[in-house]
């Protein structure tokens, strides 16, 4: 982790991005769905931020606004001291070279009627990167830095098995010399052992290029390990933020709890184990939220207040550590709270 | 150390895409077929009257009125032109009008379709009331109406039957934008700063042209009866040029009153056998340019 | 285990015609798996293991331009037989299947209690008004909340977990004796994932019924499953408990695929296996993993290894386990790590 620069690379600010409800039947809208809520964290340079949430917490839309692929509908997206959040088609041309995406789907992200060589030359030649020769050297260098051989340039998409494409999504993104990369569940399309393969590779060029990254998935382990600090999300809203040890180890919030007890293990211990769900039911739709606290429904710390309150984002870390909660009864969670008052989702919360 | 992965056995390298539909075009016999049906019916109008003896629009007392022979492959008509020269004359006029009608078409679909698609809200809006009032207008007649006051020429008649043929184009290429806007390799040219404009052409509109191309070849076939019924109605080429519908429309009182079949049924039947043959290669092309008919 | 096994499949192989029209691909090859009354049975594979088509031969779903060869046996009778009437209804009743995507089996435009009635009525012979019941009943015991008001809402409106509750529930209408379930918990959330596990362990635990669960993460199957089968291009590699599986993993590619999961309280890099799984269609006379294997010598290149057993119900099929167990670890292995 650097801290060489005391200013934050990327300070989102209270991001929404509000999407206009269904036209329904005789004109009547439905309500409008807030899929981003009001999200707020920063990152430093060279810092891994894990953004960790199921299907509809917003983790992908926070993700598009932020580059500016969504136009976010509130808040400011602080980059590298500018806010980008309201700027102009144009203005926007110098940053969007600045911070590039890596995508989910492998067969989706690449234009199947594009070559390797194609994809990647139109992301140098529309940054304005060099000229006919140079774009040429760059493309080689790109493919060896995600470990192709300078032959798949010639390659479509649909000549390439799915670790493969991912690499190329890799290097295209790289294309531009990014500072800030957001990788989208881009591991989640592949198969386990791929996984790994794209996942060492993503923390090599991280350390070798100096990037910061903002890794979104569903998998807790795998967010565990590729990242520094690990930011909760439910239903448009970032639920619990902190140190990725600290997290795991002690989450402060009972929904990062159920996320936690829902982690397979191969561990030989795991063998007859069985996954207890924390949290029941599923989570409702984003266009008919529960008053109060929006996890209390499915929560087995939900008290009245939970029911009517909705919990301030709150410190509950130790040792200068900040770990950012929006729970009422975070400390319920802690070991140290005595044993009979803790309801039952919290011991089974502690196995890690 | 990084790792590198090794060279993956793939089955498919050797194909680029459009390699692999031809493949799958020529499993289609038939549409195999009706290529070659059409290949030799395209070269036969365009090389035929050159090669022929007969001049189509010579006139010849002598020989009116005459049943296939030897020397009239196709019978005479009532002024003794051969018809068999007439039929492959008139075949290159009726094949250079639909074959115009229908690229004028899809290009006005396609534009139509592709600014609707990408773009939506109000110029999406804006555009399918457009189509939408092209399909309620009763076209022929709308066509019948713009023959008679503009005149029949070339230009006008290929205006008339593309102006009626684009939507389809414009809502099949505004479904495919739809869609394929939505999907990540466009986001993923997007966050490169790639601008709008060569986003709709040079990454959605590749994606988008196979249903085009499908439709297109269909579309010709249709043209070729439009432009038909307009000679029939005696609205098209006027005399001495013709066209197979033109034909068929002088051989009505022929055929009906002296029973002279050949004048009615030689160019009938070019239409049929063309309007077929494009269709199966459009069936053909279809399961050609779809990948997914491959997947397992 | 029992000695008479509720399901035994025997040397199935599964082949499509390749799609350049010269000769057959192998997608399953020579497969031999049993399934004792009341077990669950794990089957671990990535795409294009095979899992799925071993799944749809056991249902007898493959798709028509396919051939299989070997057995597959239902209490002593032969399902891979022609006789398609007797069969059709030992799996329509006996064995049942729950797909990765709900809405398979569902159908779109038909109440979840209508489907389900009929299912019930079809099955069991029952009257209307008892069918209904045995609905609710069985929507309940799925945890659907408000069962009996439930019934007359159509697919579209339960969440995808729900809908996966229906199909189980769907399964279960018939109470068959095995229930073959092909990545039922991959499209959902994790916590839900998680609900789905636990309900159907309980429902196992109260009927009996043989599972056999297909997935592509070892995880899922660790608190699930009494045995583990590891499916690698067509082929069973390892077998053996789950307890067992995840103390000593025998096969390389076994040990692969958890050395690919970031383990707890390691922050080191991964250890992935280099390379990608072979083409069905270009797998040579030698073992299939071979060319990812650090253990691998010459005659794995050559000689294609059987399951052999390696003690207490464990198999491996690897000419080389010995030395794998041993952990002597051949040259390559540090290359990369």
């Amino acid at each position: 982790m650097a801290e060489r620069d005391e200013a934050p690379l990327l300070d989102v600010r209270g991001l929404e991005k509000t999407f206009p409800g269904r036209r329904g039947r005789r004109g009547r809208r439905a309500p409008a769905v807030r899929a981003v809520d009001g999200i707020s964290f920063d990152l430093r340079r060279g810092e891994t931020l894990g953004l960790v949430g199921e299907s509809g917490s917003g983790k992908s839309t926070a993700a598009r606004a932020i580059l500016r692929l969504l136009q976010p509908t509130g808040g400011q997206v602080v980059f590298d001291g500018e806010d980008i959040a309201r700027l102009g088609r144009r203005e926007l041309r110098s940053v969007r070279p600045r911070m590039q995406m890596v995508f989910q789907d492998p067969y989706s992200s690449l234009n199947p009627r594009m070559t390797v060589g194609e994809a990647i030359r139109e992301a140098l030649r529309v940054n304005r990167v060099g000229d006919r020769g140079s774009r040429a050297a760059r493309l080689g260098e790109l493919l060896e830095l995600v470990g192709l051989d300078a032959h798949f340039a010639g390659r479509y998409p649909h000549q390439m098995s799915g670790g493969q494409r991912q690499r190329v999504g890799i290097a295209r993104a790289l294309a531009t010399e990014p500072e800030l990369v957001f990788a989208d569940e881009a591991l989640s399309a592949l198969d386990v052992s791929i996984q790994a393969q794209i996942a060492n590779l993503l923390v090599d060029l991280r350390d070798e290029l100096e990037l910061t990254l903002v890794f979104i998935s569903h998998d807790l382990r795998m967010v565990r390990h590729i990242s520094h600090r690990i930011a909760v999300m439910y239903l448009g809203r970032i639920v619990e933020l902190g140190d990725a040890e600290q997290v795991w180890s002690r989450p402060a919030h009972p929904y990062t709890a159920s996320l936690l007890a829902a982690v397979p293990s191969t561990e030989p211990e795991a063998a007859g184990r069985r996954l207890e769900p924390v949290a029941h039911g599923e989570r409702p739709d984003l266009d008919g939220l529960p008053d109060g606290c929006r996890f209390h429904p499915r929560c087995p710390l939900a008290t009245d207040l939970c029911r009517v309150a909705e919990p301030e984002i709150r410190d509950v870390g130790t040792d200068g550590a900040p770990q950012l909660t929006a729970c009422h009864h975070a400390e319920l969670l802690f070991p140290a709270a005595s044993a009979e008052s803790a309801p039952t989702g919290a011991s089974s919360a502690k196995r890690s | 150390m990084r790792l590198r992965t090794r060279k993956p056995p793939l089955t498919e390298l050797h194909g680029s895409l459009s390699r692999d539909a031809w493949r799958r075009f020529r499993r289609h016999t038939l549409a195999v077929v009706a290529l070659g049906v059409l290949g030799v019916l395209l070269l036969a109008v365009i090389v035929g009257p050159f090669v022929l003896d007969a001049e189509p629009e010579r006139i010849d007392f002598g020989s009116k009125n005459l049943p296939p022979t030897l020397a009239h492959p196709m019978g005479t008509d009532e002024l003794g032109r051969d018809q068999l020269a007439r039929v492959l004359s008139g075949g290159r006029l009726t094949l250079a009008v639909a074959t115009a009608a229908v690229l004028v078409a899809a290009l006005l679909g396609v534009v139509v379709g592709a600014i609707a698609g990408y773009w939506g809200g109000l110029i999406d809006n804006a555009l399918m009331r457009i189509v939408d009032v092209f399909y309620s207008l009763p076209s022929l007649f709308v066509v019948i109406l713009l023959v008679t006051l503009v005149g029949a020429s070339f230009g006008t008649i290929v205006a008339a039957i593309a102006a009626f043929t684009w939507m389809n184009t414009a809502r099949l290429v505004r479904a495919s934008y739809l869609s394929l806007k939505e999907r990540e390799f466009v986001d993923a040219a997007r966050s490169l700063g790639v601008g709008d404009v060569r986003i709709v052409v040079r990454h959605i509109l590749p994606n988008a042209l196979t249903p085009v191309i499908v439709s297109a070849t269909l579309g010709i076939a249709t043209a070729i009866l439009t432009e038909s019924a307009l000679s029939f109605l005696g609205l098209g080429f006027q005399p001495p040029h013709a066209t197979w519908g033109g034909m068929l429309n002088e051989s009505r009182d022929a055929v009906t009153n002296l029973g002279h079949w050949w004048r009615g049924f030689f160019p009938g039947l070019m239409i049929l056998v063309t309007v077929l043959c494009v269709n199966y290669v459009g069936d053909g092309a279809r399961d050609a340019l779809d990948p997914r008919k491959e997947e397992r | 285990m029992s000695p008479e096994p509720l399901l035994a499949v025997e040397d199935l192989v599964v082949e499509f015609p390749a799609p350049d029209g010269g000769g057959a691909v192998r997608v399953v090859d020579e497969i031999s798996l049993t399934l004792a009354p009341g077990e669950a049975l794990g089957v671990v594979g990535e795409s294009g293991s095979g899992k799925s088509m071993t799944a749809f031969a056991l249902m007898g779903l493959l798709p028509a331009q396919s051939r299989t060869a070997g057995s597959i046996r239902y209490r002593g009778e032969e399902l891979l037989a022609d006789d398609g009437a007797r069969i059709a209804a030992i799996r329509g009743r006996e064995v049942a299947m729950v797909y990765q995507d709900p809405m398979t089996s569902l159908n779109p435009v038909l109440s979840v209690g209508h489907q389900l009635t009929q299912v019930i009525r079809h099955h069991r012979g029952l009257g209307k008004a008892a069918a209904r019941e045995r609905a609710v009943e069985l929507l309940r015991a799925v945890g659907i909340p408000g069962a009996a008001a439930r019934l007359r809402d159509h697919p579209h409106q339960f969440s995808g977990g729900q809908r996966q509750r229906i199909v189980i529930a769907l399964a279960l209408s018939c109470d068959p004796k095995v229930l073959v379930a092909d990545e039922p918990t991959t499209a959902l959330d994790v916590t839900v994932q998680a609900e789905i596990l636990a309900l159907v362990a309980r429902l196992r635990e109260q009927s009996r019924m043989a599972t056999v669960w297909i997935t592509h993460d070892l995880g899922v199957v660790g608190g699930f499953a009494d045995r583990v089968a590891v499916m690698y291009s067509g082929r069973v590699v390892e077998q053996a408990t789950v307890a067992e599986l995840f103390r000593a993993p025998s096969h390389p590619y076994t040990i692969g695929l958890l050395n690919s999961l970031p383990r707890a309280g390691d922050r080191t890099r991964l250890t992935p296996i280099p390379g990608s799984p072979p083409d069905p269609a270009q797998r040579g006379d030698g073992c299939a993993f071979a060319p990812r294997c650090a253990w691998a010598v010459d005659a794995c290149r050559v000689h294609r290894p059987q399951l052999e057993p390696v003690g207490g119900g464990h198999e491996v099929a690897c000419h080389r386990w010995r030395e794998v167990r041993g952990g002597i670890e051949h040259e390559a292995v540090t290359h990369h790590g």
